[in-house]
């Protein structure tokens, strides 16, 4: 297993990608492809669900921080749920919660875009 | 005494997940298990930069690593036969930078100057050697 990523559509308009696997440089292109493929549909309410993702590497953060412009520019965002507490770690200590918003499950990160 | 390991393997990105399990079975029990992830992210992180841009694509090189710990610090050592690449020479990048710029690289580099303690470089007779040090929590 390397990276599946599946796509639900969940209230309000909101788009959950799940992930399965792990997240590195020969794999982040299949995150980048959905979130990419979900823009162009102008689906901009993201969550990114990390509940089965055992490994993140930059090349992974990388590929959700490029589209946080273009998603927010459209009246959308990306945000993060149910993070392993290990990479939930390195998320905090390199500060990408200055940047992306993280919730401890995705219906919480669903639900958050209605607020 | 010190525990030592070592792996070699071919310079593509197929090789990555074998090379990360390789270092946490090699680290459990002589590391903190907070830091063997993050560790575990770094050496991926350099490993990840010499796969992608390191060599020209076909061709046929390999990533040398070798792991030593003991009871102060986790050294890991990486040699390639790569394009030189002296990490200390690179700031990392500001975040906002990078939203602003819409990049969706350079976080390597910023990734492995705040967990690693120590990073040492040298270019030696066509290798580039990497060393990057985790102090052991007492």
């Amino acid at each position: 297993m390397s990276l599946t990523v599946t796509e639900k559509q969940s209230a309000g308009g909101v788009y959950i990608l799940e992930m399965k696997g792990f997240i590195d440089t020969s794999t982040s292109s299949a995150l980048e492809d959905a979130i990419k493929k979900l823009h162009g549909e102008n689906k901009t309410k993201i969550v990114i669900d990390l509940a089965g993702t055992e490994f993140v590497s930059s090349a992974g953060w990388g590929a959700m921080v490029a589209y946080l412009k273009k998603v927010r520019a459209n009246g959308g965002d990306i945000r993060l749920s149910a993070m392993p507490e290990k990479v939930e770690k390195v998320f905090r200590l390199m500060e990408f919660d200055s940047l992306i918003t993280a919730f401890p499950t995705a219906e919480e990160a669903v639900k958050s875009f209605a607020a | 005494m010190p525990k030592q390991f070592s792996i070699e393997a071919a310079a593509d990105p197929q090789n990555l997940k074998a090379i990360r399990g390789f270092f946490t079975e090699a680290a459990r029990g002589n590391l903190a298990q907070e830091d063997i992830y993050s560790m575990e992210v770094c050496l991926n992180e350099i490993c990840e930069n010499i796969v992608r841009h390191g060599y020209e694509e076909g061709e046929q090189e390999t990533i040398n690593i070798k792991m030593r710990f003991d009871e102060n610090s986790a050294r890991i050592t990486i040699t390639d036969r790569g394009k030189p690449f002296n990490i200390l020479e690179y700031d990392p990048i500001d975040l906002r930078t990078i939203v602003r710029k819409g990049i969706k690289g350079k976080l390597g580099i910023r990734t492995i100057k705040t967990i690693c303690d120590r990073i040492y470089y040298k270019r030696l007779k066509g290798k580039n050697q990497l060393v990057l040090i985790k102090k052991r929590k007492k």
